[in-house]
């Protein structure tokens, strides 16, 4: 009876060591942990922000940060054009970057993963032609270029924002997700179903959507950041959030025409955009080589 | 060979049907055009009369089609801004982001092509560790974000190039630069993965015991059949340069089609958005098309499928 209980105690101490602190998983354990801050931070910006994001005070305009010559104590990170505190923009931006990456990830996983397991479920008929056609016709036209003409002919918004990135993006969701259920369908457990006559949506969802699950994760931590990276790049072009309200992208475009003069009004919400997509990424690469049983065995990817 | 060009082209087209068949929605989604264009004291009859003439009384099937007909002609109709051929405006544009475009794979190859091959070779090794940095960092920072900071140290700083406008091969470094290093990231990932893919094989093995040299292994074995997922992936990176083109043209007021469409977007140009959307999808549907014929010349297994 030995043989059993060792071979299940080593089983578990490869678990253990694979989430525990090692040199291999250091990088997965700081983005971690940068990740919590940042949440906190935007979850908290209301109660932390030293100043109202956009409130203006024209005797305090470009103020440099604290550690350059003229900084002021009460503006850590200095103000820009008509006053408003850097740092409070800042804290204010990563709420709404978070905010939108998660809305319009909801938004667009929850269209792609039910086009993808009904049209994976349903292989060869009209659903799958549809979806798969439609996601063809998506995929021609450049992301930047479909934002931007849907924000044209619709205006540019918060709400519209998030449409368009939510809505724009199902496809890769779709055809991720759609891969995973295509052999799921012929499983014995699935067929077992079938026989005992419980209905499709019960299949579907009691029994499908469970076991793409893993997946549908590793993409969505993926998706969240570079979501949260053309949300920001399509503010910086206009057609997203705008102002007064603070959003990472739009105070980038905001510093443009001060990059000469005062360069930390476009520096610094860049680092932090930049900080926040690093630790997304690095987190999600990890939990793919986890979750994912053929990539776990050594480097490779 | 010639039947599978055939139907590859006939499937572009179908694709190029529905991404026009978006670009026309759009006028429907930017709301009610004749309102848009009549006085607000206008009578009935000069509403109908004026949607009889945009043809907007009738049924949206037939407006498409008759929108067919028109592009056929290459007729987006008229620029609301600037007057003459919508369509025109963004063709005079193009050569500009084709250049862009082309300037920036190729920096993105040099950049990524070595990069991906020294930590493919070497992996787990300090190389592969500063690679893999690089792509990641790479692909945290906004392009964007990235244009300006170029901006501000080479051009304002330092002084070396020009940070906005065009003329000239100086005005493209930047630009291009911007779009290359959001594409590089890609490129050393997948390189690197399908040289890791291909070194442990068999028949590198047996190449080894035959006793040929490491170069000639590495020529004619090993980059041979790590490149063709390169290619792939470049394929599909002519959507992203395409995207990253027009941030960074409206960056460096560089005069792309990219720019074009932005300064559009401010003045509800529709039709040169809806131009400069068809353009763009040509492009991406053309060189999908070249790079999956070059697919199957180079793997002559793709053409049984």
């Amino acid at each position: 009876m030995s043989a059993p209980a060792a071979v299940i105690d080593s089983a578990e101490r490869t678990t253990r060591r694979r989430w525990r602190v090692t040199r291999e998983n250091l990088p997965a354990w700081i983005a971690g942990g940068a990740l919590l801050i940042i949440i906190a931070i935007a979850v908290l910006a209301p109660l932390i922000s030293p100043h109202d994001p956009t409130a203006t005070d024209i005797r305090a305009r470009l103020l440099p940060p604290l550690w350059m010559d003229g900084g002021d104590a009460s503006h850590p990170l200095g103000t820009d054009s008509i006053g408003r505190d850097l740092l409070a923009r800042i804290l204010y931006g990563i709420r709404s970057s978070l905010f939108i990456g998660l809305a319009a990830v909801a938004i667009g996983g929850a269209v792609g993963v039910t086009a993808a397991i009904v049209s994976g479920y349903y292989e060869g008929r009209i659903s799958s032609f549809l979806f798969g056609r439609l996601a063809d016709v998506q995929q021609a036209i450049p992301f930047v270029v479909l934002a931007l003409a849907i924000a044209a002919a619709v205006g540019a918004s918060f709400r519209n924002l998030i449409l368009i990135l939510g809505l724009g993006s199902w496809v890769y969701y779709y055809r991720l997700v759609r891969s995973d259920v295509l052999p799921l369908r012929e499983e014995g457990f699935i067929l077992a179903q079938r026989t005992i006559g419980s209905s499709t949506p019960r299949i579907l969802i009691r029994h499908i959507l469970p076991n793409v699950l893993p997946s549908i994760l590793v993409t969505v931590t993926l998706f969240v950041s570079t979501t949260i990276m053309y949300a920001a790049a399509l503010s910086f072009l206009g057609l997203g959030v705008q102002p007064p309200a603070a959003e990472l992208g739009l105070m980038i475009s905001e510093g443009r025409g001060y990059i000469e003069t005062a360069w930390w009004l476009s520096v610094f919400p860049g680092i932090a955009l930049a900080i926040i997509v690093l630790a997304m990424n690095t987190l999600g690469d990890w939990l793919r080589d986890r979750l994912d049983p053929t990539r776990r065995a050594g480097g490779h990817g | 060979m010639g039947r599978y060009l055939l139907r590859r082209a006939g499937y572009s087209v179908l694709v190029l049907l529905g991404v026009l068949f978006v670009v026309n929605a759009l006028v429907l989604m930017a709301g009610d055009p004749a309102t848009a264009l009549l006085p607000i004291d206008a009578t009935p009859e000069m509403r109908n009369r004026l949607e009889a003439e945009l043809g907007l009384d009738r049924p949206l099937p037939v407006q498409f089609l008759h929108f067919l007909g028109r592009v056929v002609q290459g007729d987006f109709g008229e620029s609301q801004s600037q007057g003459g051929s919508a369509l025109q405006l963004v063709i005079d544009r193009l050569p500009a982001t084709l250049e862009l475009g082309v300037v920036a794979l190729v920096m993105s190859l040099l950049i990524g092509l070595p990069l991906g091959g020294l930590a493919g070779l070497r992996p787990n090794s300090a190389v592969d560790h500063v690679a893999r940095l690089l792509a990641a960092l790479s692909q945290a920072i906004p392009a964007f974000w990235l244009g300006l900071m170029l901006m501000l140290l080479v051009g304002v700083r330092l002084g070396w190039l020009p940070i906005s406008g065009s003329g000239g091969f100086s005005y493209l470094i930047l630009p291009a630069l911007t779009v290359a290093l959001s594409v590089m990231p890609a490129i050393v990932r997948i390189f690197r993965s399908s040289l890791l893919g291909v070194i442990d094989r068999d028949y590198i093995r047996t190449a080894r015991a035959k006793g040929l040299s490491g170069s000639r292994i590495f020529r004619k074995h090993i980059v041979r059949n790590a490149s063709l997922p390169v290619l792939t992936v470049v394929g599909f990176q002519v959507s992203s340069i395409l995207s990253s083109a027009l941030v960074a043209e409206v960056i460096f007021a560089y005069p792309g089609m990219g720019r074009l469409a932005s300064q559009a977007v401010a003045t509800r140009d529709i039709a040169v958005i809806q131009a400069f959307v068809f353009l763009a999808s040509v492009i991406v549907l053309v060189t999908n098309m070249l790079v999956d014929l070059a697919y199957a010349l180079l793997d002559p297994r793709v053409r049984v499928r």
